[in-house]
């Protein structure tokens, strides 16, 4: 097939082996997501078994992702293809780190299932094939910047997702959760396929940097002004819904609520991260494209159009957790909050003035990656809590710092990371992103800053209230028995996030690489190659 | 100075009390029980035996080379000209504040010994409670040692931390859970303007280090080249300044001192008193550079502190809770500190701090004796006479009361001279004020001596009155000598003054504007610089003998007071009503919007179905269930969502 893929015309000058190696991580998990179908016929369905073979594939993805790692760090590749638009697919610094992130935290999802599971599990295969499904979808949300790929990406990633939420038949409530989450992305999607149909008729290309380049023309112009706008409104509000950004946050505390505890895990980080990154991608391409003058000022409304719906975002989410009392539904807020400070760092970049594109796109990466691990470990804690109490009300939570020291303690460090105070990452990170709005200098800039410190000041008080009930009040409840697999795991985020504060060069670096070449190759040359007559676009597209 | 010996010395004042509390909490429970205060008791031992050490390496440095970098580890290289190291400064200022800390912090250890155990055995939380006190060493200094405002801002949270979980010690107590919880909220106001100063130092100098941050605040440029505007400099010294105003207890943000007396008293001596909340003051002095170049910030900071100062000072007036008196009079000489610093004194604020801390911790320590005498009761109507019931408490109290009042011959009289002093020359009105202000702090200081002390000996019923152990007795004792000593490194040779000088010469000494009044204090008559002492000494003077007329030979007179201006009267008693306007006007109007916002994601969608569904309803259309309407309403809130985002993105142009 190779053989035969390198002799046909259009494949001519392509390394087919070496691209097929790029796109090897997230082909590993389709991989894994057969040989989890095969499972139950040769080994049987064992929960252990299942999560063994996950996780040996998720270790094989990660080792390759990390080799891939290296083979881009140089500059982005366009999959297949020997124009940097025009591929289905592209592999940059910015899509492998995030698929090195979104690998590690499935490691960490998989194994708190597979703690949380017990021996007569008999769903193990199709609740994997549910994740990893997502997970490819995911994957391949944050490496495409083709508008056709993106609405399939997105599609791949929810649909498991919907069905992961309803996992547990039995529980009506998860079936209400997931139903309200089905036609909610159901209506997005239309909304979003709409969107992209039209960019599709005004453009006559799926490539989004060929598509920037008309939005501004008619932006700059006023030609076709009305409908382009219209079209960018379907597309945002698409990708919005996986941010569960304002207005389209509404389903977010349902289906937290409702799925099981590691899959609101799942879905609190990896979705939404994978949904901001992609945005983050089709900010800066579009962005990429403003170069004139007079198109410069077409950015503003953009900029502060994501800024406001940020500040919005995270205002609702942090005063909507106030008076919550199932600790999943106040995580649920917690994340909607989170959402909105990530999305100002998108904020940044989109800016007419901004040259701080790469820092805002290295402090969006940074905040990610140490967002996982506060979950995680929060997640990971209110799982084992509700194992043993069987409920996730604040009240389960009651002096838990003497039934469980050992979960009392990464929790708090993890809620005090959220909430952003030293010396924990969480400051890090939100560090960064503020940073990056201040340098911006100007009204929407310190806006969003002003919004976030008061954010991060009303968002202590909720964090509390869990610390709170988990150190200062005590009905003398028994001990908690937890496994000590998951006593470790959050441990393991605790401390990982007292070590990301305290060696926060590592990070740092490690963050501006992984956005280095995104900006100089994915954009730079997308641009340049769109300047040339665009023949071989058309053949391509057809 | 030997680089070596202050690193090792820094570090030992970093992590032997840190390791104290980690040996105190983690073994605790199950190894040291009862002797849980020995490890804290040693790992803070150490740092102070270090901080002397410290103290002499910087004190015997040639002039000039006082000031030492003492680079950990590198932190952030972020970008070419933004690099800095977690790393420990070490000058003059340091070098006093870690004795202080250190001493108090070790003289309270030895107290917690005898008070936390009740007829001999240690009390529940024992080994906790040193345990945090230990911390709140470590976090201490590492405000105090830091290099830069990271470590200052990590410190900064990490006291209030220590603070929060002190105050809620005995947290079965619902107002001590209160108070904790209002303590850290109100700080978290002043810390999200303090959060946001150092955001924007950070933006317009690229770095957070102290030396290249005060550099280029005194060549007034950014780190983008630009100059450095007035306006830009002032919102930055705001900024800070709110976060001062939290941790010291200043205007508006004082309420939640005078609740933080709900934890044991120690750690009202120590925390709430003596050290933590000076740590706005030791910004300040620390930030000079920033300040003293913002002639804006300098005139708000005395007028907050003039104004806190007489506003407490009259609030503890009328209070008979002893703890809450001497919480009042707190919030009042920080306001001193405030005043003095506002006029460009910064060593006579550091100078008073200094002292303050000695009889303040004094008073505290005292009036744990007494509630421990008293069997844990503090109200002083229901106690008098104590004096031969508690002779040595009695005795020491005295002492700090006599400090306190400003009483020549003892530690707050020169300091507190050296603030009034400098106020009067920078404006009537702010020595004024501090003049008054000495003269009620003397009154209401020995109107609670008296209460307690003299008359006929009144004990709550079913309490067995009695001494304190050794180990309370000898704490006491060591302040008092503190409290009559301290005051004397700043007279005659003013040893203290010359000590601070090189910190403060290029900051506030430098910015002291030098029209007449000011310029006058240089040549000033042996009149004019004894004359204040003597007016002062008088005022402590009438205060003491007002309060010894009203509560020992006509004790019918606060009675007549009360009842003659009973509005003035109630509105002292309720703290000028501001914790109430706080509750109407800040804390409600939170829980509304919060209540709003819940609505807006519950009630409101539901009120939208059954707008939405009306129609279909009346028309006899299914919209039989829940979740049709639901995601009916949700689809109408997206749209309405998007659409208040483009009007405000339209508004916002």
């Amino acid at each position: 097939m190779t053989m035969w893929l390198a002799q046909s015309n259009a494949w001519a000058g392509i390394d087919v082996t070496r691209h097929l190696f790029l796109f090897s991580p997230m082909l590993t998990l389709v991989c894994t997501m057969l040989a989890v179908v095969a499972c139950p016929i040769i080994v049987g369905r064992s929960a252990k078994t299942i999560g063994a073979v996950v996780v040996m594939g998720i270790i094989a993805s990660f080792i390759l992702a990390v080799r891939v790692a290296g083979e881009v760090a140089g500059g982005g590749i366009s999959g297949l293809s020997t124009q940097p638009a025009s591929g289905m697919l592209l592999v940059d610094n910015l899509s492998i780190a995030f698929q090195l992130i979104l690998l590690i935290f499935m490691g960490g999802v998989t194994y708190l299932w597979w703690m949380g599971s017990s021996d007569s599990e008999e769903n193990a295969p199709e609740f994997f094939i549910l994740l990893l499904g997502s997970a490819v979808g995911m994957g391949l949300m944050v490496s495409t910047s083709n508008l056709l790929m993106i609405a399939l990406a997105i599609e791949t990633a929810s649909l498991p997702s919907y069905a992961m939420v309803g996992f547990d038949k039995r529980d009506r409530r998860g079936a209400e959760a997931s139903l309200k989450y089905l036609i909610f992305g159901a209506i997005s999607a239309a909304i979003m396929l709409y969107g992209i149909s039209l960019l599709y008729g005004l453009s006559g290309s799926l490539s989004v940097a060929i598509v920037a380049q008309h939005c501004i023309q008619s932006l700059a112009s006023g030609h076709n002004l009305v409908i382009t706008l219209v079209a960018l409104m379907c597309l945002l509000s698409g990708i919005a819904f996986k941010i569960s950004a304002f207005p389209f946050h509404f389903w977010c505390p349902d289906a937290f609520e409702g799925a099981k505890i590691e899959v609101t895990a799942w879905l609190s980080v990896a979705s939404k991260s994978a949904a901001l990154i992609l945005l983050a991608r089709l900010a800066m391409v579009f962005c990429a494209g403003v170069s004139a003058p007079e198109a410069i000022g077409m950015l503003s409304p953009l900029a502060w159009g994501i800024g406001i719906m940020a500040a919005i975002t995270c205002t609702l989410g942090n005063f909507a957790a106030y008076k919550q009392t199932s600790a999943k539904r106040l995580l649920a807020y917690s994340s909607i909050a989170h959402a909105g400070y990530m999305l100002m760092a998108i904020a940044v970049f989109v800016h007419p003035h901004s040259d701080h594109g790469q820092e805002g796109m290295s402090a969006l990466l940074t905040y990610i990656a140490i967002y996982m691990f506060m979950n995680l470990g929060a997640f990971g804690v209110v799982a084992m809590v509700v194992w043993d109490t069987g409920s996730d009300n604040l009240a389960s939570f009651t002096g838990l710092l003497r039934r469980a020291p050992l979960l009392a303690v990464p929790m708090i460090i993890c809620l005090m990371s959220l909430v952003g105070l030293p010396p924990f990452a969480g400051f890090i990170g939100k560090w960064w992103i503020l940073v990056a709005l201040g340098r911006l200098n100007d009204s929407l800039g310190w806006f969003l800053v002003i919004t976030a410190v008061v954010n991060t000041l009303i968002s202590l008080y909720y964090y509390m209230r869990i610390v709170v009930q988990m150190s200062l009040r005590d009905d003398g409840q028994p001990a908690l028995s937890f496994p000590l697999g998951g006593m470790a795991l959050v441990n393991i985020c605790a401390i990982a996030l007292f070590a990301m504060f305290g060696f926060a060069q590592p990070l740092k670096t490690t963050s501006e690489q992984f956005t280095r070449n995104i900006f100089d190759t994915t954009m730079a040359k997308t641009v340049v190659v769109d300047a040339a007559p665009a023949q071989p676009i058309e053949s391509v597209q057809r | 100075m030997s680089i070596e010996t202050l690193k090792l010395c820094g570090l030992v004042i970093l992590l032997a009390p840190l390791a104290g509390a980690i040996l105190a909490g983690g073994l605790g429970p199950r190894v040291f029980r009862s002797r849980s205060h020995w490890p804290v008791l040693l790992g803070v031992g150490s740092a102070f035996v270090a901080a002397i050490v410290l103290f002499r390496e910087v004190y015997t440095a040639p002039v000039g080379e006082t000031l030492a970098k003492i680079p950990l580890y590198e932190w952030i290289a972020a970008s070419t000209n933004a690099r800095f190291n977690v790393e420990l400064l070490i000058d003059p200022l340091t070098a006093i504040m870690l004795v202080t800390v250190t001493g108090i912090s070790l003289l309270v250890v030895i107290y917690s010994r005898d008070y936390m155990r009740d007829h001999g055995q240690p009390e529940r939380g024992y080994e906790r409670f040193f345990a945090y006190l230990g911390l709140f060493v470590f976090a201490m200094c590492t405000l105090v040692l830091g290099g830069n405002f990271l470590l200052l801002y990590l410190g900064w949270e990490a006291v209030g931390l220590c603070s929060y979980l002190l105050i809620g010690f005995y947290y079965d107590k619902p107002s001590a859970a209160a108070a904790a919880k209002k303590a850290f909220l109100v700080n978290r106001v002043g810390d999200f303007g303090f959060g946001l100063g150092i955001l924007l130092i950070y933006i317009s100098f690229g770095t957070l280090e102290y030396a290249a941050v005060f550099d280029m605040v005194q060549e007034r440029l950014l780190a983008s080249g630009e100059p450095l505007t007035d306006g830009r400099l002032s919102a930055i010294a705001l900024c800070l300044l709110a976060g001062a105003c939290g941790k010291s207890a200043q205007l508006p943000l004082h309420v939640w001192l005078p609740d933080a007396m709900e934890g044991p008293s120690p750690v009202s001596a120590l925390i709430h008193a003596a050290t933590m909340v000076t740590a706005g003051i030791f910004m300040i002095a620390r930030c000079g550079a920033i300040f003293a170049a913002s002639p804006l910030a300098m005139t708000v900071i005395a007028v907050i502190g003039a104004t806190t100062a007489l506003f407490a000072a009259t609030i503890a007036l009328v209070q008979t809770d002893m703890k809450r008196v001497l919480a009042y009079s707190t919030i009042s000489q920080l306001g001193y500190m405030f005043l003095g610093i506002g006029v460009y004194a910064a060593d006579s604020a550091v100078f008073h701090l200094f002292t303050h801390a000695f009889f303040k911790a004094l008073l505290f320590l005292g009036a744990g004796s007494v509630m421990h005498a008293m069997g844990g009761v503090i109200d002083m109507r229901q106690f008098g006479g104590l004096r031969k019931v508690i002779p040595w408490t009695f005795m020491t109290f005295v002492i700090g009361s006599l400090a306190l009042s400003g009483v020549p011959g003892f530690a707050g009289f020169f300091s507190k001279d050296e603030i009034i002093h400098h106020a009067l020359s920078a404006h009537w009105l702010l020595g004024g004020i501090g003049l008054l202000t000495a003269l009620l702090t003397a009154f209401y200081t020995f109107c609670m001596v008296f209460m307690a002390f003299s008359g006929p000996e009144r004990i709550p019923e079913g309490v067995h009155a009695h001494e304190s152990g050794g180990w309370m007795i000898f704490s006491l004792l060591v302040l008092s000598v503190g409290a009559i000593g301290a005051g004397y490194l700043g007279v005659g040779g003013k040893v203290f003054h010359h000590f601070l000088e090189p910190v403060f010469a290029e900051t506030f000494a430098a910015h002291m504007p030098t029209h007449g009044a000011v310029h006058a204090v240089a040549h000033q008559s042996f009149w004019q610089a004894y004359g204040l002492m003597v007016i002062s000494g008088s005022l402590a003077f009438i205060g003491i003998i007002g309060a010894y007329v009203m509560y020992v030979r006509q004790p019918w007179i606060p009675g007549l007071v009360r009842a003659s201006a009973r509005g003035t009267y109630d509105t002292l008693w309720n703290k000028y009503f501001v914790d109430e306007a706080y509750q109407a006007g800040i804390v409600e109007p939170a829980k509304k919007t919060g209540e709003l916002c819940v609505g807006l994601d519950n009630y409101f969608i539901d009120g939208l179905i059954w707008t939405v569904t009306a129609i279909p309803r009346g028309l006899g259309y299914l919209a039989r269930t829940l979740q049709g309407g639901a995601m009916q309403g949700y689809g109408l809130s997206m749209v309405a969502g998007v659409t208040v985002i483009v009007l405000l993105v339209f508004w916002c142009q």
